[in-house]
């Protein structure tokens, strides 16, 4: 990888933060080139959101730097990061009755000055198009269901960086956007993350299918009690040692019967017991 | 919408890269703002309608040429149309600044009703939750019963304006509380915003009981009154207070509509977004208590206005507050012109204060939507 391209992507070094005299994540490393989709995985309170925040810019790093471009976050004035990076949460407060076109729109808020133009217009349509709401564009938010909701807020954030800025990176980071999401959507999101990537963004994403993680995502950070357990390419991260350490499970990891170079994980159950569920276990594993 | 876009490209044929530069400048667009959706207008029509009728009907009858005619001879324009000498005083003195009060006041107390709501991203908040009104009534209430003994030292030439003024100090003391309390910890959390603006209306609303059992039975009529709102406070004096105190904070309000549609999302989202949600928040309380402090001075108590008008603009108009501001505005001027012409008709002579009025049409009201929710 050239240097411009290592310069242009996330970079953290090192980071740590606390809440309360308590060490909520430490010593965390990461490189998100612009091109690559990253998973961050880990248990429940492992400090991924967290971790998401602080690239958000929404809590700040007590140690270590956060970097974009090769630039500080906390030197980025707050309207200029927000024209090349979009954050998508995990859930949304949103409860007035705005139209799902309308939710879309506000993604466009950091590049219009006045008033909404055509271009704007031709971008949200675009985005909800892509994530399959398009026939939903005039609907009121707040009648949709779960899965519906969570497609306009990635219509939202999608909109923000559809355009390429004239010289420089997008950068996208989502906390767990399959969440509430069916199968075909989960994959519909993810080939979405991929071909942002493909355009030059860096894609940070919190997930919770390591499946997901291995057939979208170059690279893997897993994390576990506010520490870095992992982190590498699919394959060198999903292996059964590390996945029984990090989420106490067994799994049993191969090939990927389809798709070449991808691990498949299958967990058996947790660690420790038997973890057979309804059935005998088949042969040995 | 759709509208405006018309024009927009209309005006705007030219190359696409170009137009974003030069279409911020585009007349088109500057005038096309405040007449975002058609039914800004029709409120409008209505508003003036309302005015018409609220300035010309009363004891006194003024007919809509004689109403024209008066205005005109103030301008020294003479228009052939005869009007009575105490037509014109009624015009001039008690009805105009009357009906421009309820203008300023109802669209006051409606913008703010509309702010606190996207503040608190709650569509039930109304003006009253951050106890400014409270706040500004406690002081009211403190002037008007130690008012005999400190009108006669050093407020001796003031009466008049002693109990307007103790308000608007009470109501600018109190948002000053709140946002003191609220910004404690660093930033200004929306919860505690909420909290304080109830613990100061439960302290204040202690503070006025007590006055209330200190005060004598004439006192205790002003109070009331008071509490219950009236136009009828209404003089060019207090319009030349009142007004650029209501009007100069809302133009700090240029383009708030858009950050907070953002808002409404979340905080972070907005941050996200690129919005200063810190001085997003900051400007709208300072707005709305100066705003509804100045308002509640001269006319008392009025409820339900700040609460109903964005509401009912939500339900038809949709939550976009780039519509969602102005229409309110115009909306609440209508109902407040509209129940001081009701109050001061209904039983006349005598005149029905006007929060009477805005309660009970206001909170029928407010009930049928929240049964129509589910």
């Amino acid at each position: 990888m050239s240097t411009t391209f290592e310069r242009s992507g996330i970079t953290a070094q090192c980071v740590g933060t606390a809440a309360m005299g308590r060490t909520l994540l430490e010593g965390v490393s990461l490189d998100a080139g612009c091109g690559e989709v990253v998973a961050v995985v880990g248990p429940n309170g492992a400090g991924k959101s967290t971790f998401l925040k602080m690239l958000a810019g929404e809590r700040r790093a007590t140690s270590g730097t956060i970097s974009f471009s090769g630039k500080e976050i906390g030197k980025w004035p707050r309207e200029k990061i927000s024209q090349v990076r979009a954050v998508l949460p995990q859930n949304s407060a949103l409860n007035f009755p705005f139209k799902v076109r309308e939710v879309a729109m506000l993604g466009r808020s950091p590049h219009i000055r006045f008033s909404e133009c055509r271009r704007d217009r031709e971008i949200v349509g675009l985005a909800l198009e892509k994530v399959g709401i398009g026939r939903l564009a005039e609907r009121c938010y707040t009648t949709l269901s779960g899965g519906e909701r969570q497609r306009t807020h990635l219509a939202r954030v999608l909109a923000q960086i559809w355009e390429r800025p004239e010289n420089g990176a997008r950068y996208l980071l989502l906390d767990e956007p399959t969440e509430g999401l069916d199968i075909s959507h989960q994959h519909t999101a993810l080939e979405t993350a991929r071909e942002l990537a493909s355009e030059g963004t860096a894609v940070v994403a919190v997930l919770h299918d390591l499946n997901l993680a291995a057939q979208y995502c170059d690279k893997i950070l897993v994390l576990k009690e506010g520490r870095q357990a992992a982190l590498g390419s699919p394959r060198k991260v999903l292996r059964p040692g590390i996945i029984r350490d990090v989420f106490g499970v067994e799994a049993h990891v191969s090939a990927h019967p389809k798709l070449r170079d991808i691990p498949l994980v299958v967990p058996i159950g947790a660690a420790g017991s038997n973890g057979r569920g309804r059935a005998e276990t088949a042969a040995s594993v | 919408m759709y509208e405006t876009a018309r024009i927009r490209t209309i005006v705007n044929r030219s190359g696409s890269a170009t137009r974003r530069r030069l279409g911020s400048f585009a007349p088109a667009r500057l005038l096309a703002i405040p007449f975002r959706k058609p039914a800004i207008a029709i409120l409008a029509a209505v508003l003036a309608a309302v005015v018409i009728l609220a300035v010309g009907v009363g004891a006194v009858q003024i007919s809509v040429p004689q109403i024209i005619a008066i205005i005109a001879s103030k301008a020294g324009i003479t228009l052939p149309f005869a009007y009575e000498a105490q037509q014109e005083s009624v015009l001039m003195a008690i009805r105009l600044p009357r009906v421009l009060l309820g203008l300023f006041v109802g669209a006051g107390l409606a913008v703010s009703g509309a702010l606190l709501q996207g503040l608190f991203r709650n569509p039930l908040a109304d003006p009253g939750l951050l106890g400014v009104s409270s706040g500004a009534a406690f002081f009211a209430v403190l002037a008007i019963v130690l008012g005999d003994s400190v009108s006669s030292g050093a407020f001796a030439g003031y009466s008049h304006f002693g109990l307007p003024f103790a308000a608007f100090a009470g109501g600018s003391l109190t948002i000053a509380c709140v946002y003191l309390i609220a910004k404690r910890h660093g930033s200004l959390d929306t919860a505690t915003i909420l909290l304080a603006g109830i613990a100061i209306n439960a302290l204040a609303s202690a503070g006025i009981g007590l006055l209330i059992f200190a005060a004598d039975d004439a006192q205790l009529r002003t109070i009331t009154f008071w509490n219950l709102g009236s136009l009828a406070g209404a003089t060019w004096q207090s319009l030349l207070v009142v007004v650029p105190l209501m009007v100069l904070p809302l133009l700090f309000l240029r383009n708030i509509g858009r950050q907070l549609n953002a808002l409404m999302l979340g905080d972070a989202e907005a941050e996200h977004l690129g919005i200063d949600t810190e001085r997003l928040k900051r400007r709208m309380i300072l707005v709305v208590g100066l705003v509804v402090g100045a308002g509640v001075s001269i006319t008392g108590m009025i409820g339900f206005v700040g609460l109903v008008a964005p509401h009912l603009v939500r339900l038809t108009l949709g939550a976009d507050h780039r519509t969602l501001l102005p229409a309110s505005a115009i909306l609440g001027a209508v109902l407040i012109i509209g129940a001081d012409l009701v109050g001061r008709t209904a039983v006349a002579p005598a005149e029905l204060p006007i929060g009477v009025i805005t309660a009970a049409v206001g909170a029928p009201f407010f009930l049928w939507m929240l049964l129509r929710k589910r």
